[in-house]
């Protein structure tokens, strides 16, 4: 496998807030990366950063993101609008934002293809159709002259689709594009995602807070928390032995996860307290909420351990007590 | 006697000159101390339905009974003490809060309107409300945006607890919150439940939540009831094709096994199909669904299913 996307120690700042700090990760071709973690986890902003759509305010630095063989930190805003749309795509959560009310869909599609493919007006509109139909919009001839506020949420999501694969992206970030769907409208529009994956042989960097998405989807896994990355392993490795204390906390808080389980049986495990704030305090942004401390966990962020194959958790003394105690910890 | 009993409630809008029947006749009962779960996908009607239970949208007919007062037929004055009884949980505690209103305010209001004319014992109150949904006394004086989503949450719960009610309607009360905070949430709910004695009619489209929090689950499609379970029955063995569909969805519950995902969309309630309401994209469809709407057949205690091929 070929390494698509590399990143090293990418951080954001604010004036007063470092949402995402020395975040780190790959993506090879072809792969599907899901980031996963709550409300102010950075993971929304590692996404625009990628894309080079951060707000005014915000400053982005990074050691290195290389895609495809190329800088990006080097490329010129006017060599990377090239690229973005075209080789690196993306998709958001709410389509009717990012769509444009007053153009027909097929239109919108045929845009991407006139510019990024250099389409004549004619050929741009058939292939619009062509696309539409690939992301299995019904009917989509007719389709295709229809406004965003026409079609459902689920069908709006698949135009956000055709427009971001159009051009055949080798990576597309897909910020929480199922959140706003209904469950069985989620799951056509990941196995849509999927299939075109394969078809179209191209990585995708899934952005979810949704465990359940990251089980049934993703090669691999990133946990953000509070912008660093606490823990990276495979899915079954991360939902079946979370190794990070904040990881085990939200297994253990999901109902999802612990099918079966009834408030008869009990409470659930909860995560006490909330999410700080991101100000970029010194040692582990979990330490507040953790079971688990010692003094170091607050002087200093805990490096990144390999554990086993394929497995990075930042937390030495979840990694001791398993040491210690012979087996995992279980929760 | 069932603390709430809805028989044959109907809750349609007009729009455009065309009839969309949100709620199109729904009956069901919730026992003092139980939780009916009430699942669902956007459209489905079961937000309508929570909010013409309370009477906050007008129900167009049926009976709404709280130990077998009719609500529906009380004039506003004579409502009060009933409502008093019947309270909501909202999803969005933001939207649902004033934000001009001290929390103090927001919690001593309504005993002030249910007649409580004593100042101190309204502030005591508030206090204690706000003790048992964790938030310290000195939140009165503070506004809403003062807190993160989950303390909202924790405010939206302490106002429908400071009237003492039998049952909370709880509408998504924990959709709009990370999954860290969801538990505290249906901890504190669940807590709540248990000391004073509460029932719950828990909407929510999220099944894995509503499996841990419901004794009894109501399936609502396009305005109608489409299955009703005990916990014990229902999520071990669903009988009507869309709670099977609505299960297997789940993301995670499959693994990618490759198991085809339901088609189609949910259609507007504004064109109902005719027959039954699911036949369009039901993999059981016949003939017979495209004509004749099946009714809810009961085939075990709290158990009924409304399917013409469901194997009772």
């Amino acid at each position: 496998m070929t390494v698509l996307l590399d990143v090293r120690d990418l951080s954001i700042s604010f004036p007063n807030a470092r949402p995402v700090q020395e975040l780190s990760f790959t993506i090879e071709e072809g792969e599907t990366l899901a980031i996963v973690g709550e409300s102010g986890s950075g993971k929304s902003l590692t996404a625009l950063a990628l894309l080079r759509l951060l707000p005014r305010t915000a400053q982005m630095s990074a050691g290195r993101v290389r895609f495809a063989g190329r800088d990006l930190l080097a490329l010129s805003e006017r060599e990377f609008r090239k690229l973005r749309g075209r080789d690196l795509a993306m998709i958001f959560q709410e389509p009717m934002t990012a769509l444009n009310p007053v153009l027909p869909i097929g239109a919108q599609v045929a845009e991407v293809l006139r510019l990024h493919l250099g389409l004549s007006r004619k050929a741009a509109a058939r292939r619009a159709v062509e696309v539409l139909d690939l992301v299995r919009i019904p009917d989509p001839a007719r389709r295709a002259t229809a406004y965003p506020h026409q079609l459902s949420g689920g069908q709006r999501q698949r135009v956000m689709i055709a427009i971001a694969v159009a051009a055949h992206p080798s990576l597309l970030v897909a910020d929480e594009p199922t959140t706003a769907l209904d469950v069985t409208i989620q799951a056509q529009i990941l196995d849509l995602l999927a299939q075109l994956r394969r078809d179209l042989s191209m990585a995708l960097l899934l952005i979810t807070h949704d465990l359940g998405v990251v089980a049934e989807w993703a090669d691999r896994v990133i946990a953000l928390y509070a912008g660093r990355k606490v823990e990276e392993a495979r899915p079954e490795q991360l939902l079946g032995t979370p190794r990070h204390p904040y990881t085990q906390g939200l297994m253990a808080a999901s109902p999802r996860q612990r099918v079966g389980y009834h408030y008869t049986d009990g409470p659930l495990i909860e995560i006490p307290g909330h999410i700080g704030s991101a100000a970029g305090e010194a040692g582990c942004p979990f330490a507040p909420r953790c079971g688990f401390t010692e003094p170091s966990c607050r002087t200093s962020m805990p490096p990144l351990l390999a554990r086993e194959e394929g497995r990075l958790v930042a937390c030495p003394v979840t990694a001791a007590r398993e040491i210690s105690h012979g087996h995992a910890v279980g929760l | 006697m069932a603390t709430l009993s809805v028989s044959d409630l109907h809750t349609h809008y007009r729009q455009r000159g065309a009839t969309l029947r949100a709620v199109d006749g729904v009956s069901f009962t919730v026992e003092a101390g139980e939780t009916v779960g009430l699942v669902g996908e956007s459209g489905c009607g079961k937000s309508t339905l929570g909010k013409s239970l309370l009477r906050l949208i007008e129900p167009t007919s049926g009976r709404i009974e709280i130990d077998g007062t009719d609500m529906g037929r009380l004039l506003p004055k004579a409502l009060a003490p009933i409502r008093r009884r019947l309270q909501m949980v909202f999803q969005d505690p933001f939207g649902s809060l004033n934000p001009r209103h001290t929390v103090g305010e927001i919690l001593t209001g309504p005993l002030q309107v249910h007649g409580l004319r004593d100042r101190r014992a309204r502030q005591q109150r508030a206090i204690a409300m706000l003790d048992r949904v964790g938030l310290p006394a000195a939140s009165l004086t503070r506004y809403p945006h003062e807190f993160s989503g989950g303390q909202r949450q924790r405010l939206g719960i302490a106002r429908a607890l400071i009237l003492e009610p039998d049952i909370i309607v709880c509408d998504e009360p924990v959709s709009a919150l990370d999954l860290s905070i969801q538990a505290q949430i249906l901890n504190l709910l669940g807590a709540a439940k248990a000391e004073l004695g509460l029932s719950y009619l828990f909407i929510s489209h999220d099944l894995s939540v509503v499996r841990y929090v419901a004794d009894r689950i109501l399936v609502m499609y396009l305005g109608r009831i489409v299955e009703t379970g005990t916990h014990q029955s229902l999520w071990a063995q669903p009988r009507h094709p869309y709670t099977r569909a609505l299960i297997d969805a789940v993301p995670g519950a499959g693994q990618g096994t490759g198991r085809a995902h339901l088609g189609g969309e949910l259609p507007s309630a504004r064109q109902r199909p005719a027959g039954c309401r699911f036949h369009a994209r039901c993999p059981l469809a016949t003939e017979q669904c495209e004509r004749e709407e099946p009714t809810l057949r009961s085939f075990a205690p709290d158990s009924a299913v409304a399917c013409h091929h469901a194997e009772l």
